[in-house]
């Protein structure tokens, strides 16, 4: 009788205790291209990947399996993973002696964006990291010929030491022209500056420790940068910060083909839309910087709008990094004062709705260059483009279809129409144009940004885009309380807050990574850009981790790869020992896409 | 006759199931789930305390736990959380509703012979003296099983309350648990017997540190020893002990050059000046092989601490005591070193998440059966009455309840309140190191801040009341004038005597012991389990808005 009354018994607890709506459906469940949203507690705690990926330049279906590559905290070649160093080379300590390893631990920050780089024969990786003091890695990496299985086998710090460090180092890219294009998040507000003590925030105060504990040594304009290293023919790295691609909370900066025109993302609330236009092709240290007016057309969903290109101003970086080394001040570049309660300002101000809040700016005289460069979130308000965007993330291009996608986490605050969460609400567009007029969306959506084909008269660059409309947008869902499913609020058969997005070129796909809240486990999708549809749930990360640097690696020595970080994972399943969970290191890896080579 | 004895199984079947999934003892609530009622619920009820009163009249209590932290605590900007309810839009709505319920009819229904009764009996012990939830976890009850696998995989309680004259715990057949009780200066506020509960606090560490090597005995002279040089890294300061020959543990605890007779642990600790804290014994070992650490602010891995919540005893002569009956049974573990730098970093990126995205709930991995980590290293679980009194486990949401406190205040040391407030090795009877069954609160001078004046006196004087609801009348009348002022008096007594404050009368007693008791009854403690009487609407928030200041004068520590 035992062994008839077990399942019967299960059966029927289950039953109890997960009601099945029809519309709680997993519709990506039993694809081998897909993985069934994690239930259990030990999927929730694991990578897991589709056992193949649906590829059609491949032809055929390809197996997917995930490997580890370096681990923050490891030691390889006399260096640490993670470690911060301060001005002088020296690794950053605290009190009690413990090293200071960016490495995402008990959910702090850790290694974002890695990419692959080739370099005569050799392969190398880098790797930037998210914490307040910033640091760059590089290792030579292993390449096994047979299973393209990838190893680390050296390790470098790489010194910012000549532009004053590094500081929250997010996404990047790898340029067309093979380097690694590194950014700044989060620029510190310079207008909140003490000018005796130097601090602002107790935050951006946690930079102390790189010049020897002293906070009168930083400057905020130091931080908030695009950041470029260029390998060398034999490997040695050369590491530089543009100044003239704009200083805001740079999520990254991408580069499109004809390696002159970038297109930047800032990342927090009331922010801007930036593209850049190099001098000189494959050069990013003289250009002109542009910020976008939003002119909707359409209020539906996500949205549709015309992009009109606002010239900010142009520069070099030589010139930049003088002003930035001579220790500027805010108040040397704008006179600052209250905006009124209707938004209003004094005669001669300009009201202006940033990340930094709303308030009353007047630009000093002949201060044009320090404000679009230093203050570019602010100048771009100032001149009257659109500094609304909610949380703009991850960006990629489909030459297949001459479009940039765009990552927009939510469509919330500065985006809504005097609205924050659907409800009256004058805090992010109070003293702005209130270009962006949508209905709130938790969830997230995606954009497509169409190009021209050719140069455009205000920006002079044959990559402009001119018009932006939403593709895809997530659902925000209520699941019952006895729903499998009951810890989302976002459909799981749609994203969630999307964050690296990656286009597979002459494939249609759109591999969409999420970095949420709203789904208990970060998941990947891939997004037929032709059917404007999601096909497949390609991964998903462990329970409250984030997973960044998702980039296609089309064709390293035949094979092809999917790289992925795991930023502060919550434990894998030790079911003999309780653990904490959440003490775990980040993880650098990669999914091979494809079988081993015979 | 196949149909019939099929039939039969069926029915088997289900009575089994119906047996299975038996919630009568929590009213229906499946202590099991993981779905939460309340995703807010690690902000404690306090927290929705309204500062200013129908008067006008500023109350702060947040202070207590919104401080300007110490390193290795690194919560950020904590003070300014005194300034404004800077809550999540998901916590805006108060959800402890059980805080605006009239429980005065509720408590007019239990007798004092009753509540007397109830508070008396035990139900931590059995009849013959053994370990209730023990037994029961070993036998696991389906509604307790939550992965299903027929095993608790969780703490399962070991503590006899039997002490020894320092303080250390022994099972019936004599020998050491491990657990040491201490007495301790109550937390500011709820944690006050006056507001309605009583409460011990133990701490074991982890087996190594009664060892002088692996495989030997347990030698509780040593693990003495251990036990203070914890209290001198987490108090940061020299602490006396027994004196001890410093030759037999190979370590120079008085620091004062030579191995002889110590009589005290020397604090000296600045690692990256070469000045260095160890254990001794296995531990010390332990730590020179990395598998251990030390450092200032910080518990050493494996250290627990059990901390049973008591209703209000009352003795012969009608004073408040320790009750036999546990309202909770909290215990904490932890599992992971976090050194400063990884604590830096984690609550810098918690400050970040917080100014990017203030709407986002924090979330706290964890499970019913193994406990919920409050990312900092610790693992925390409980047990609560079920509706007959009996300790049953807390779900992940009750659970989740403790994170608000043990994780992101200023208030903490390691995440914990008691030991850092353990009384003063140099002054307290047997070091401080005896349960408040052998002595209670009575005697114990008011602690005092750095300017020397009390503790205590300055919360009820930024306060104005005795605990964050304003609920307490007793404390009320006994120390403030009818216009408010505080009596200089019992100020006075109060330096020399904290149980003039902490402890309620007889009469107060009863009646929170039975408000609780309803709340027993009802089995709703996601909704709130703070004994009271009458509705507190106006001294609570139903409801707040985005960022609403508090309108209250920010006390830095």
């Amino acid at each position: 009788m035992i062994p008839t009354r077990t399942p019967l018994l299960l059966a029927l607890a289950a039953l109890a205790s997960h009601s099945l709506h029809a519309d709680d459906a997993d519709r990506f469940a039993g694809k081998s291209t897909s993985i069934a949203y994690p239930t259990t507690d030990a999927q929730k705690r694991s990578i897991l990947a589709a056992k193949e990926m649906a590829h059609p330049v491949l032809h055929q279906r390809s197996p997917l399996s995930y490997h580890t590559i370096l681990r923050t905290g490891e030691q390889l070649g006399g260096e640490t993973f993670g470690l911060l160093k301060d001005s002088q080379g020296k690794p950053l300590t605290m009190q009690d002696g413990s090293p200071y390893i960016c490495n995402g631990q008990f959910g702090g920050s850790g290694p974002d964006h890695t990419e692959f780089i080739e370099k005569k024969g050799h392969l190398y990786m880098i790797t930037q990291f998210e914490c307040q003091v910033g640091a760059l890695y590089m290792a030579e990496l292993d390449q096994n010929p047979k299973t393209g299985e990838i190893k680390a086998k050296n390790l470098r710090y790489i010194d910012q030491g000549s532009h004053h460090g590094g500081w929250v180092h997010c996404a990047g890219m790898k340029t067309p022209w093979n380097s690694f294009l590194g950014s700044e998040e989060y620029e510190p507000d310079a207008a909140k500056r003490n000018t005796e003590t130097g601090s602002i925030d107790p935050y951006y105060d946690t930079v102390a420790p790189y010049f020897g504990g002293d906070l009168r040594k930083a400057n905020p304009y130091y931080y908030g940068w695009i950041t470029e290293v260029t390998l060398a023919d034999d490997g040695t790295p050369r590491y530089t910060k543009h100044y003239s691609m704009g200083r805001f909370a740079h999520e990254l900066a991408y580069v499109l083909p004809d390696k002159r025109t970038a297109y930047l993302s800032d990342d927090g609330s009331n922010c801007a839309m930036f593209m850049y236009v190099a001098d000189r092709p494959g050069d990013l240290s003289a250009g002109t910087l542009f910020a976008a007016k939003w002119k909707q057309t359409d209020n539906r969903g996500a949205g549709v709008a015309d992009l009109e290109w606002i010239r900010l101003g142009h520069a070099d970086d030589a010139e930049l990094k003088k002003i930035v080394d001579a220790n500027p001040a805010f108040d040397e570049i704008f006179e600052r004062k209250e905006m009124a309660k209707d938004g209003s300002c004094p005669g001669g101000f300009r009201g202006v709705n940033t990340d930094h809040g709303a308030e009353c700016l007047k630009l000093r005289p002949g201060k044009e260059t320090e404000a679009a460069f230093l203050e570019s979130r602010r100048y771009a308000g100032y001149l009257g483009a659109t500094t609304e965007f909610r949380k703009m993330e991850g960006i990629t291009y489909d030459p297949d279809h001459r479009r940039l996608y765009l990552a927009m986490s939510q469509i919330a605050k500065g985006m809504e129409d005097h609205k924050k969460k659907g409800k009256a609400n004058d805090k992010y567009d109070r003293g702005s144009s209130n270009d962006i007029r949508l209905e709130y969306n938790k969830c997230g959506a995606v954009y497509a940004l169409d190009i021209e084909d050719k140069a455009d008269p205000v920006t002079g660059s044959g990559y402009t885009a001119k018009r932006i409309y939403g593709i895809l947008a997530g659902v925000p869902k209520k699941y019952s309380k006895d729903s499998l499913y009951a810890e989302n609020s976002c459909d799981i058969n749609s994203i969630a807050n999307p964050d690296n997005i990656s286009y597979l070129p002459g494939s249609n796909l759109l591999l969409i990574g999420e970095d949420t809240g709203y789904h208990q486990n970060d998941l990947v999708w891939a997004f037929d850009t032709q059917s404007n549809a999601l096909i497949d749930r390609v991964a998903s990360t462990p329970y409250g981790s984030e997973t960044t640097s998702l980039i296609w690696q089309p064709d390293l020595n035949g094979f092809r790869y999917i790289t992925l970080v795991t930023q502060h994972p919550f434990g894998e399943s030790d079911k003999d020992k309780i653990k904490d969970p959440s003490d775990v290191q980040s993880y650098v890896g990669y999914l091979k896409v494809g079988a081993d080579k015979k | 006759m196949n149909k019939i004895l099929q039939s039969i199984q069926i029915l088997l079947l289900l009575s089994i199931c119906s047996n299975a999934l038996d919630l009568n003892a929590t009213r229906g609530y499946d202590i099991r789930t993981k779905h939460l009622r309340h995703p807010s619920a690690y902000i404690p009820s306090m927290c929705y305390t309204k500062t200013v009163d129908s008067q006008g009249k500023k109350h702060n209590p947040c202070y207590a736990c919104h401080t300007r932290a110490k390193a290795p605590n690194f919560t950020l900007d904590d003070e300014s959380l005194q300034a404004a309810y800077n809550f999540p839009d998901p916590a805006l709505k108060n959800p402890f509703s059980n805080l605006f319920k009239d429980y005065s009819q509720a408590v007019s229904k239990i007798s004092d012979e009753q509540i007397d009764a109830y508070v008396k009996r035990s139900n931590y012990f059995d009849e013959e003296g053994r370990i209730v939830l023990a037994r029961k976890l070993r036998n696991l009850p389906a509604q307790w099983d939550e992965n299903g696998d027929g095993k608790w995989s969780g703490y399962v309680p070991d503590c006899y309350y039997r002490f020894d004259r320092h303080g250390l715990d022994h099972a019936p057949d004599g020998h050491a648990t491990g657990w040491a009780a201490f007495a301790y200066t109550p937390f500011p506020g709820t944690f006050w017997p006056t507001n309605g509960s009583t409460d011990d606090v133990l701490i074991r560490l982890p087996r190594a540190f009664g060892l002088f090597k692996q495989g030997g005995d347990f030698n509780e002279t040593l693990y003495r020893i251990n036990l203070s040089i914890v209290e001198a890294m987490i108090q940061r300061k020299s602490i006396p002990i027994d004196p001890v020959d410093e030759k037999k543990l190979g370590i120079d605890l008085d620091k004062n050059g030579r191995l002889g007779i110590a009589n005290r642990i020397a604090y000296e600790w600045a690692p990256k000046e070469g000045k260095r804290m160890s254990y001794v014994g296995e531990a010390k070992k332990l730590l020179q092989e990395g598998k251990l650490h030390i450092a200032a602010g910080l518990f050493p891995e494996g250290t627990e601490f059990l901390h049973s919540v008591r209703y209000l005893g009352l003795d012969a002569n009608g004073s408040v005591i320790l009750a036999p009956r546990m309202k909770e049974l909290r215990y904490a573990r932890k599992v992971a070193w976090a050194s400063y730098a990884a604590l830096h970093n984690k609550a810098l990126a918690d400050y970040k998440e917080g100014e990017t995205d203030p709407e986002q709930l924090e979330s706290f991995p964890g499970s019913m059966e193994q406990g919920v980590s409050n990312r900092m290293g610790w693992i925390y679980q409980g047990f609560i009455e079920d509706r007959f009194g009996s300790l049953r486990p807390q779900s992940y949401e009750e659970t989740l309840n403790c994170m608000g406190c043990h994780s992101g205040i200023g208030a903490t040391t390691d995440g914990t309140f008691a030991f850092a407030r353990k009384l003063d090795a140099s002054r307290a009877w047997r070091r401080g190191w005896y349960h408040w069954s052998r002595q209670g609160l009575q005697g114990i001078p008011e602690p005092r801040l750095h300017d020397g004046s009390g503790e205590y006196a300055r919360y009820l004087r930024l306060n104005h009341s005795g605990n964050e609801f304003r609920s307490n009348d007793e404390v009320l009348k006994k120390f403030f004038t009818p216009r408010g002022a505080l009596k200089d008096q019992e100020i006075q007594r109060l330096r020399r005597d904290i149980s003039t404050l902490l402890l309620p009368s007889k009469e107060r007693a009863r009646k929170l012991n039975k408000a609780y008791r309803a709340l027993v009854r009802e089995q709703r403690f996601i909704e709130g389990r703070a004994p009271h009487i009458s509705p507190l609407t106006d001294t609570v928030w139903r409801e707040l808005n985005a960022s609403q200041p508090t309108h209250l004068k920010i006390v830095p520590q």
